[in-house]
């Protein structure tokens, strides 16, 4: 891997545009562009206030950047560089911003959570959605960006709105037989909502895109439940990480448990494969056996040798335990892919950091 | 008298009893002496009386003595009860004897009774002490258990009772967060209120100038015409994806079907071929699981139809019918399995059975010969395939075709070769009888006219003008010879002559030397029948052949003199004859 000069950056804010060509970097309360395969600066913008989240709209021709002590948000434009947007919120606060799939409306969430609120760039108009819900993943976009899923919170009671994007309509609202919503995510197809619990009580449900409810998935209860979901690409699987160190996988079919994945810390099957990383800096690379470990051990920017090797059975994993007074425990499968053609799942396990788990259908 | 008998009987023996005793050992004549003496000159008769007393009473007879008193013994009767005490001495001794070893005996068995009843004194104290042992094990071990029984009840108690803990503090949990939410909801909605009122100025998006919209179309009002539009984009998206779905599932279902279906018929043929086994035990079984099998290949017509409908009823009928074949096989199975075990158990005895190592073997050589066999197959239809199939090019297909036929037809041109040389050695034949022919006819026609004119002359010579008439027959007989010689000659110059002739035919049959390959020469049959030299069965009589001939010789004179007419144009020399033939037949 070859590595280009040091660039300057502020709070970890460096992003591609969706289209790859632009790459967009802030410094302070400067916005820099540059272009992805000369690294030249093509535009630079100067923002009023600290910028704390960039966001490139999905068409590469506009960039937000967001700047929450003021409650502002500035867009700037890539054509043209003298266009330029200012929205304020004013008294409301600023907690979070992003665009809408369609690259003209920006969403933001105001402080406390009182209101999302929809600016149009076409027509400079707004829209108020009130009670929003906070929590983990309260809105969500369909992939090909029809439908808007917003999570609610009114009378104690949780309720999903599922808004048409093109004219920001209300289509359906409905409650949800969460105690707590934690998230909602849509499948890949758009059909389906997922919709979980709180950690407190393990319950997955499943909405169609009209409102009904299509299952309730729930493994077991009083433990910690509900980490992480994640669709496979094919909108076949969902996969649910918990706090037992367990990922469960449903099908779509009978949204029922089809196989149940553990994370032993001691390996002993014979079938499992585990690679260890013997030397520095990571290559990451996937097998088609099982289950893979990976280990850097202490890393130096421009190192570039390193190479895995097979470690007999039994493979001790190193496992660090959580701290049972605290609360969000770092244990539980937080994060979890699906490889594109739907094969090969990875996750890991928050209390084996190092780690990281193939496991094949 | 008795008593006074009795104690006289007692006295002298109580006196003399250690003599007696020692008289127990049997004594010799010599060794009576004074001191044993239990009688003496003076008692000799007491003694008698008494020893007969005693002999009495042990039964034997008593030693006669004399009623005068005298002290003569009858020596006989003496040493007869003598002989007998000494019987009964020894009698005695025997039976003292064996009192002895029986004693000895029952002593011994004593011993061993008495230790053999000790060492089970020991045992059975030893395992009493086991068994107090055990029976305090198992006491403790119980008291274990039930210890342990009320330990599992208290923590299950106590998970219980934890249970009910979380459940009371999580109700009351929600519902202090209900509280605090409802608070906040409050407190949200009097800032949103105090937001909207206070109608901040700075709550305002500056935008340079408007931005089209991505996909270029204007925004809409919300109307209910645009929300049924979009509760109709909503509902056609859902059954894309339903109707999407269902295929996917159908295509699954089919195969399985398939699957299913092919698995059943599999499942019927392995049980029916068994039909032909030897093996008498489960023969009787069989014969019921092929009447099941035969009773179900009635249903596979039903089924095969009914399959396509894929209703209820048709997916139980499957399902039920490979349930009841599996179940078949299955018994099929263990009927096997026993029956080789019983073989394994019983393998010397059971001659018509093969033993399982035996069996495997054999199938596992016929496996082998049918893939083989298999294999032998597909390559011949591989080339075969290559055979139909277009050859890459024009040449080399044509050539593939023809190397079949290769060795036939170079034999064929072989053949050809040799049948042209043979028909060139006949068409010189040919013409050399040809030539030959017309040599004759030349000289037969001379020799004719010269016997004509000799006839003539020999008629006219009949005449007295006989010598006038010699020098002509002198010619005549030198034509006829020269005539004859002139064959002669004619014969051994053939070649030249040949040569004239074949000018000649050349001459007349100028058609035919040019396509003398295509025209066929006269065959020797209508040579030789037109020389006369074989009967022509065709002609009546030979008197006009003469004629015809003649006619023939002077046609063919002719026609070699003149050019040859539209009548004698040949187009093969058979027909050229055989107008000749034709014409002398009008003759």
């Amino acid at each position: 891997m070859n590595f280009s000069e040091v660039f300057k950056h502020s709070n970890q804010l460096c992003r591609f545009s969706p289209d790859g060509k632009y790459l967009a970097t802030c410094v302070q309360y400067r916005l820099v562009v540059r272009d992805v395969n000369t690294l030249q600066i093509l535009h630079l913008y100067t923002c009023l206030d600290q910028i704390q989240q960039v966001e490139w709209s999905s068409d590469s021709l506009f960039i937000l950047c967001a700047m929450f002590k003021r409650g502002l948000i500035q867009v700037w434009s890539l054509e043209q560089p003298d266009w330029h947007c200012k929205i304020d919120e004013g008294s409301a606060g600023l907690v979070a911003s992003r665009w809408s799939p369609d690259g003209r409306h920006i969403l933001n969430t105001t402080e406390f959570h009182l209101r999302v609120t929809v600016w149009s760039l076409c027509t400079k108009s707004v829209s108020y959605i009130k009670y929003p819900k906070a929590c983990q993943q309260g809105i969500d976009f369909t992939k090909d960006g029809r439908y808007l899923a917003l999570a609610e919170r009114r009378d104690c009671k949780d309720y999903i709105s599922i808004f048409v994007c093109n004219d920001w309509q209300l289509l359906r609202h409905f409650e949800s037989e969460t105690q707590d919503l934690a998230g909602i995510e849509w499948s890949p197809n758009g059909c389906v909502l997922a919709v979980w619990d709180t950690c407190l009580e393990y319950k997955v449900l499943l909405y169609s895109l009209d409102g009904r409810l299509l299952s309730t998935f729930s493994a077991y209860e009083w433990s910690l439940g509900v980490k992480s979901v994640m669709w496979s690409p094919s909108s076949q699987f969902l996969a649910i990480g918990s706090y037992d160190e367990k990922v469960r996988i449903l099908n779509h079919v009978t949204w029922k448990k089809i196989i149940e994945f553990e994370h032993p810390a001691t390996i002993n099957n014979p079938k499992i494969v585990v690679y260890k990383e013997v030397e520095k800096r990571a290559v990451l690379g996937n097998d088609d056996l099982s289950f893979h470990h990976n280990l850097t051990m202490g890393s130096s920017l421009f190192s570039t040798q390193s190479k895995y090797e097979v470690s007999p059975a039994p493979v001790q994993v190193p496992v660090i335990k959580p701290d049972p007074e605290r609360a969000n425990p770092k244990i539980g499968i937080a994060t979890m892919a699906f490889s594109s053609d739907n094969r090969y799942l990875a996750t890991k396990n928050d209390n084996m950091p190092n780690d990281l788990w193939t496991c094949r259908s | 008298m008795y008593s006074s008998y009795t104690s006289r009987a007692t006295s002298p023996s109580m006196l003399y009893t250690p003599p007696l005793l020692h008289c127990s050992q049997p004594l010799s004549k010599n060794s009576y002496n004074i001191l044993n003496a239990f009688c003496t000159e003076e008692n000799v008769v007491q003694c008698i009386s008494y020893i007969n007393q005693e002999m009495s009473s042990l039964g034997i007879p008593i030693i006669s003595n004399g009623s005068n008193g005298k002290t003569d013994l009858n020596l006989v009767s003496v040493l007869n009860t003598i002989y007998e005490l000494l019987q009964l001495w020894r009698k005695s001794m025997r039976t003292m004897e064996d009192m002895e070893n029986q004693q000895l005996k029952s002593n011994s068995d004593l011993d061993h009774l008495h230790s053999s009843h000790s060492k089970v004194k020991e045992q059975l104290e030893l395992c009493k002490r086991e068994n107090k042992a055990l029976q305090e094990r198992d006491r403790q071990l119980q008291l274990k258990t039930k210890s342990l029984h009320n330990c599992l009840k208290n923590e299950k108690e106590e998970v219980q009772k934890l249970q009910n803990i979380i459940a009371s503090r999580a109700t009351q949990y929600n519902h202090d967060m209900k509280r605090k939410e409802r608070e906040y909801s409050k407190l949200k909605e009097r800032l949103h209120q105090l937001l909207m009122d206070k109608k901040d100025k700075k709550l305002a998006i500056e935008v340079l100038n408007y931005v089209g919209r991505s996909d270029g179309k204007r925004s809409v009002w919300k109307t209910g015409k645009t929300e049924a539009r979009n509760e109709g984009e909503m509902y056609k998206v859902l059954l894309s994806d339903y109707e999407h779905r269902q295929k996917d599932l159908m295509v699954e279902n089919a195969e399985l079907k398939k699957v299913l279906q092919q698995m059943k018929k599999e499942m019927v043929s392995i049980l029916s071929p068994q039909k032909h086994s030897t093996k008498e035990k489960i023969e009787d079984s069989l014969e019921q699981t092929v009447s099941d099998c035969e009773e179900d290949a009635g249903e596979h017509g039903r089924e095969n139809i009914s399959l396509e409908l894929s209703c209820e009823d048709a997916r139980e009928q499957l399902t039920n019918s490979i349930r009841q074949q599996w179940r078949r096989l299955k018994n099929h199975m263990e009927k096997l399995d026993n029956q080789a075990s019983l073989v394994q158990m019983g393998a010397q005895n059971e001659k018509d059975l093969i033993s399982r190592d035996i069996h495997e073997e054999e199938i596992e050589k016929l496996k082998l010969e049918i893939q083989q066999c298999k294999d032998l197959i597909t390559n011949q239809q591989q080339l075969w395939q290559q055979q139909l199939s277009c050859p890459c090019d024009d040449e080399t297909g044509a050539l593939l075709r023809d190397c079949y036929l290769l060795e036939e037809k170079e034999r064929l041109k072989e053949e050809w070769r040799l049948f042209d040389d043979q028909r060139k050695n006949f068409e010189r034949e040919r013409r050399n009888f040809t030539e030959a022919a017309i040599r004759l006819g030349h000289e037969r026609k001379e020799f004719e006219e010269d016997r004509a004119t000799w006839l003539k002359h020999q008629f006219l010579n009949i005449t007295p003008f006989v010598d006038r008439k010699k020098p002509h027959t002198a010619k005549s007989h030198s034509a006829l010879s020269t005539g004859l010689d002139l064959e002669k000659q004619n014969l051994h110059t053939a070649p030249a002559q040949q040569n004239k002739v074949t000018r000649h035919t050349s001459l007349s049959t100028p058609k035919s030397s040019s396509s003398s390959s295509s025209l066929k020469m006269p065959c020797t049959a209508d040579l030789y029948r037109t020389l006369c030299l074989i009967p022509d069965k065709s002609s009546p009589s030979t008197q006009p052949k003469r004629s015809s001939l003649q006619d023939t010789n002077i046609k063919l004179y002719s026609s070699q003199l003149s050019t040859p007419k539209p009548r004698l144009s040949i187009t093969s020399d058979d027909s050229y004859i055989c107008s000749i033939t034709g014409d002398e037949n009008r003759l």
